[in-house]
C-alpha cells in the first residue's frame, strides 16, 4: 500500500501540488477575535491579508485541533497502512504535539510517523513534496519519512519584514529586537530554522530584498529555491528573476504565503527558501 | 645647540667622509630633539594661518592643527627617549608621531618621521649629510604610506627638500644649517608649485596646506639653528578657539574621569576673572580647562554637579553654548546593550566607529557598534585613540568604520599596529558608516564582512548642510562667508542662505527613482521643529519618498542627510 503524506496549512504548498502529489493538508485556525476561521478552508489568503490590513483586531493563530488530525488519520486508514504527517516546527506551534497527540489516540491499526520539520512554510513545502515524491516512488514508511527529515535539514528560511509591528503584537522577537536599535525603522531579515534568529539588516525594502537575496545565494549547492509573498506578487517575481539568473536550472516555486506566518510578519513580508544539496547533509 | 666637532674615527659617531676632509660638525639626539622642538612651536604658532588654508570652504579637520597635535605626541615620545644617542631619539619620535597621528597629515608626516629614524639608524650622533640621506628616507616613507599619491602636496614638497638637502650636503664640510637653508627654501618654491600641480588647489586659490605645514617646520628648524630665539618663545594664549581644541583633546584622550557630566560653556561679561574661574571649577570636579579673557571665558569641567558649575557661571554673566554630557550614563547605556545580546553574543566581529554629536553616537550605538572614537570632520582622532578602541574590543577581529574622508588614513595606521587583526572600511560619510554597520553579517567573519560594507557604503548618498568658513569660488560656484553650503558627497554643489533651502536644492540633484529613504540628521544647530518642517516639505515635494528625522546633535553641521 502507498504510504500516504499529511501536512498543514503553514506548509503553504499551491493547490496543484497538493492534488498532484496526492498530499492530505490539515488547516490551521486564524481568529479575529472572537472569529475563527479553518485556514484554506473557510477563509481565502486574500481575504486573510484584506482583513489583516484593516482590522483594529490583531489576529492570532492556533494549532489545528487533535480532533482535525484525528479525522484525517482515520479517514486515511481505509486507504493506507502508513502515514508520515510532516509539520510546522514545534519551535513555532503546537502542531506537532497536536498531531501526535491525535496519533496516540488513533483507534485503527495504521502507522503513523511525526516529522519535525523545524521549519515553516516552504521550508515545510519542499519537505513533503520530497516525502510525496518517496511515497509514490513506492518508498516505505521509513524511507518517506528519512526523504522529508532530509530536505528540512538541508532547506533554509529567510524572510524579510516590512514592519515589526506585527511580530511584536505575536511577542516572538526578543532576539531580533537586540539587532534594531530604537533610533531609526530597521526593516530585519530573519532566519527561521529552529529558532528565529537574527540575519541581516536594511533601511529600505529594496536594499533588503538585495540583501535577503545575497544571504540565500550564500549557501552551496542550492537545488531548490522557494520564493514567497504575502501581499507583494511584483516582489516575488522580481527576486524569481534574479535567481534565474544566478542559478540557471534551478527549479523555483513561487507561493503565496499563508495567514500564519502572515499574521506573525505583516502584510509586506517576503520569504525565501533555498535547499542544498544532498551532499551538504 | 651643542655641537663637537669629529675625530676622525668618534666612537660614538658615524664613519666621517673624506680621510683628509675638513672638520665636520656632529650632532647628538638632544640636537635632534631641539631643531624638531623649535620646528613643532614655529608650526603651533603657524597653526591658524594653516588651518585658513582650505580647498573647500567648510569646518572640517583643519590640517594645521593636526600637524601640530602629531608633532606634540612626537616631542612628547621624544623627551621620553631617555637617551642622548640621535637614533634613540629619533625612534621615540617616530613612536610618539604614529600614536598620535591625527588626519591625513598626521599620518604622512608620522611616515616621514619613521624613515627619518630608519635613516638615522644606528647613529648616536649624525652630521649633515646623515641628516639630508634621512630626510630623503623620510620623503620616500611617506611616499609610500599613501595609496594614491598625488603630485602638488606634502609629498612633493617632502621630495623636492630631500633632493635640494642631499644635494647641499653632498659638499664637504656643508653644515646642518646650510643644509637647512637649502631645504627651507626648495620647499618654499615646492610649496609656490603646488597649485599647478593640482587643479584642485588652483580652482581655490591655495597652495597645499600640508606642504606648507612641511614648509614651516623646516622654517621654524631653521631659525633656531640660526639662534633666533625671539621667534620661538612660547605661544601666549591668544586664540581661544584653537588652544581650547589642543586643551580639550588632550583631557578626553587620556583616562575615565571619575566625575559624571563633561560640562562646557561660554561666559560673556565684564572684568571676568580667569583665575578665579579656574580656582572654583577646580572645587568641583577635575580635567578643569578655562581660557579666554575678561570679556569672555570659555570654561570645561567634569562635575559630578553640573548645576554648580553652571550657576557659578550665570553669576559671572551670560553663558553661551552650554553642553552637559553625562559621561557615565554613555557608559553605562553601553554595558546595557553589551549585556542586552547584540555584542559579543551574536556580532562575529567588533566594530568601532568614528562619531561626533551625541545623537549620531545613539544611532551607532543602537545599531550595535562595538566602541566609539569622539571626533569627525572638526576634530580628527588621533591613531592612539582609534588604536585604545580597537584594543577595548572584546572580539579580536574588528572592523573600524572612519566616517570622515581625512580619518580614513589615521585608522588604517591603528589597524597595522594593533596585535588584533583589523580592517577599516573606508566610508567617508556618517551615512556611509550607518550603511555599512548595517551590512554587518552575523554569519561572517572579518574578511567577508568587510568586503559586504565597503559594498553598502557605496548603497548610498550624503549630502551635508554647513556654514562656509571663508568666500571662494570652487568649481564655478561662487561662495560667500557665512552662506549655508551644501556637499554631496563631497562635492560642494549648492550656496544658499538657509539650510533647508540647501537641503532642498540637493535633493533636487540627487534624488533617483532608486532612492526610497531620505534620513535627515540634524545637528546641534538646528532645531527638531525645523527639521520636521523640512522633512514634511520633503514629502511634499517627493510623495514617493520615505523621510526619517534623527536627532545628529553633530556640530557645525545643519544637516546630515543620507539617500539610499
Amino acid at each position: 500500500m502507498t504510504v500516504r503524506v499529511v501536512t498543514d496549512s503553514t506548509a503553504d504548498l499551491s493547490p496543484q501540488t497538493v492534488e498532484e502529489l496526492q498530499i492530505t493538508v490539515v488547516p490551521q485556525i486564524v481568529m479575529f477575535g472572537q472569529e475563527s476561521f479553518r485556514d484554506g478552508v473557510d477563509m481565502t489568503t486574500d481575504e486573510f491579508f484584506e482583513r489583516l490590513t484593516k482590522s483594529a483586531v490583531a489576529p492570532s493563530t492556533s494549532q489545528a485541533p487533535v480532533g482535525a488530525f484525528l479525522e484525517i488519520y482515520e479517514a486515511l486508514a481505509d486507504e493506507t497502512d502508513a502515514i508520515v504527517s510532516i509539520h510546522l516546527g514545534s519551535e513555532f506551534s503546537g502542531t506537532v504535539a497536536s498531531a501526535t497527540a491525535a496519533r496516540d489516540a488513533l483507534s485503527i491499526a495504521c502507522r503513523v510517523e511525526i516529522v519535525d520539520s523545524h521549519a515553516a512554510s516552504l521550508g515545510i513545502g519542499f519537505a513533503v513534496i520530497a516525502a510525496a515524491k518517496a511515497a509514490k516512488g513506492g518508498g516505505s514508511l521509513d524511507e518517506v519519512a528519512a526523504a522529508a527529515r532530509s530536505v528540512a535539514e538541508r532547506q533554509y528560511t529567510l524572510a524579510l519584514l516590512d514592519t515589526l509591528e506585527y511580530a511584536r503584537r505575536g511577542g516572538r522577537i526578543s532576539r531580533i529586537e537586540s539587532l534594531l536599535g530604537n533610533l531609526l525603522n530597521i526593516k530585519p531579515i530573519i532566519g527561521i530554522r529552529g529558532e528565529t534568529q537574527a540575519l541581516g539588516r536594511a533601511r529600505t525594502r529594496a536594499g533588503g530584498l538585495k540583501r535577503m537575496f545575497e544571504l540565500a545565494m550564500a549557501h552551496p549547492d542550492i537545488v531548490d529555491v522557494g520564493i514567497m509573498h504575502a501581499t507583494t506578487p511584483a516582489d516575488a517575481e522580481m527576486l524569481a528573476d534574479w535567481v534565474r539568473e544566478r542559478l540557471p536550472g534551478v527549479p523555483i516555486e513561487i507561493a503565496r504565503l499563508g495567514p500564519v506566518l502572515g499574521a506573525h510578519g505583516g502584510p509586506g513580508i517576503m520569504v525565501m527558501v533555498v535547499v542544498e544539496g544532498e551532499s551538504r547533509a | 645647540m651643542t655641537t663637537t666637532e669629529s675625530e676622525g674615527h668618534a666612537a660614538e659617531g658615524p664613519a666621517r667622509r673624506g680621510s683628509a676632509g675638513p672638520q665636520v660638525l656632529t650632532h647628538s639626539g638632544d640636537d635632534l630633539r631641539e631643531v624638531f622642538a623649535a620646528a613643532t612651536t614655529w608650526l603651533e604658532r603657524n597653526a591658524e594661518a594653516i588651518n585658513s588654508i582650505n580647498v573647500f570652504p567648510v569646518p572640517d579637520g583643519d590640517t594645521g592643527t593636526n600637524m601640530y597635535l602629531t608633532m606634540r605626541a612626537t616631542m612628547d615620545e621624544a623627551y621620553q627617549a631617555g637617551s642622548d644617542a640621535a637614533d634613540v631619539v629619533a625612534r621615540a619620535m617616530a613612536r610618539g608621531a604614529l600614536m598620535g597621528a591625527r588626519g591625513n597629515s598626521g599620518v604622512i608626516l608620522s611616515q616621514a618621521l619613521r624613515g627619518l629614524a630608519d635613516g638615522l639608524s644606528g647613529k648616536a650622533r649624525f652630521d649633515a649629510l646623515d641628516f639630508a640621506t634621512a630626510l630623503e628616507q623620510a620623503a620616500s616613507s611617506a611616499h609610500r604610506a599613501v595609496r594614491n599619491p598625488v603630485e602638488g602636496t606634502i609629498l612633493t614638497v617632502m621630495r623636492e627638500v630631500a633632493v635640494a638637502a642631499c644635494n647641499r650636503a653632498q659638499m664637504l664640510g656643508v653644515s646642518l644649517r646650510s643644509v637647512l637653508t637649502s631645504a627651507v627654501a626648495a620647499a618654499k618654491e615646492a610649496v609656490a608649485k603646488t597649485p599647478t600641480l593640482l587643479p584642485v588647489l588652483r580652482d581655490a586659490g591655495v597652495v597645499d596646506a600640508g606642504g606648507q605645514g612641511l614648509y614651516i617646520m623646516l622654517e621654524g628648524a631653521l631659525r633656531y639653528l640660526r639662534g633666533d630665539a625671539a621667534a620661538l618663545a612660547p605661544l601666549a594664549i591668544q586664540d581661544p578657539e584653537y588652544t581650547w581644541l589642543n586643551a580639550t583633546a588632550t583631557l578626553h584622550g587620556g583616562g575615565e574621569s571619575e566625575y559624571g557630566y563633561c560640562t562646557e560653556f561660554l561666559v560673556t561679561g565684564e572684568g571676568l576673572d580667569a583665575e578665579a574661574v579656574l580656582e572654583r571649577m577646580v572645587t568641583l570636579g577635575d580635567s578643569v580647562f578655562v581660557v579666554g579673557d575678561e570679556k569672555l571665558l570659555r570654561i570645561h569641567v567634569h562635575t559630578s554637579d553640573p548645576g554648580a558649575a553652571i550657576g557659578y557661571g550665570t553669576s559671572l554673566g551670560e553663558l553661551t553654548r552650554l553642553k552637559v554630557d553625562n559621561i557615565q550614563a554613555q557608559a553605562e547605556e553601553f554595558a546595557r546593550k553589551v549585556q542586552a545580546g547584540y555584542e559579543p553574543n551574536l556580532a562575529p566581529v567588533s566594530t568601532v566607529a568614528v562619531a561626533s554629536g551625541r545623537g549620531l553616537e545613539d544611532v551607532f550605538r543602537s545599531l550595535g557598534v562595538t566602541a566609539i572614537v569622539h571626533g569627525g570632520r572638526t576634530m580628527n582622532p588621533s591613531t592612539q585613540q582609534i588604536l585604545a578602541a580597537i584594543d577595548s574590543c572584546p572580539r579580536d577581529e574588528v572592523v573600524v568604520l572612519p566616517n570622515n574622508k581625512n580619518v580614513i588614513l589615521t585608522a588604517e595606521q591603528a589597524a597595522q599596529h594593533s596585535k588584533k587583526d583589523v580592517k577599516v572600511v573606508p566610508t567617508e560619510s556618517i551615512p556611509q558608516g550607518i550603511a555599512a554597520l548595517l551590512a554587518l553579517n552575523l554569519e561572517s567573519g572579518l574578511r567577508e564582512n568587510a568586503a559586504i560594507m565597503g559594498e553598502a557604503r557605496h548603497q548610498v548618498r550624503t549630502i551635508e548642510v554647513t556654514k562656509a568658513i571663508r568666500s571662494a569660488v570652487i568649481g564655478g560656484l561662487s561662495v560667500r562667508k557665512g552662506q549655508t553650503i551644501a556637499l554631496l558627497d563631497g562635492r560642494l554643489v549648492i550656496a544658499e542662505d538657509i539650510p533647508g533651502n540647501a537641503v532642498r536644492s540637493c535633493l533636487a540633484q540627487a534624488v533617483t527613482p532608486q532612492v526610497s529613504l531620505v534620513t535627515m540628521y540634524y545637528g546641534a544647530d538646528t532645531s527638531r521643529e525645523e527639521a520636521q518642517t523640512l522633512a514634511a516639505e520633503i514629502k511634499k515635494e517627493y510623495p514617493p519618498l520615505d523621510t526619517e528625522v534623527v536627532y545628529g546633535g553633530q556640530p557645525h553641521y545643519y544637516y546630515i542627510v543620507s539617500l539610499e
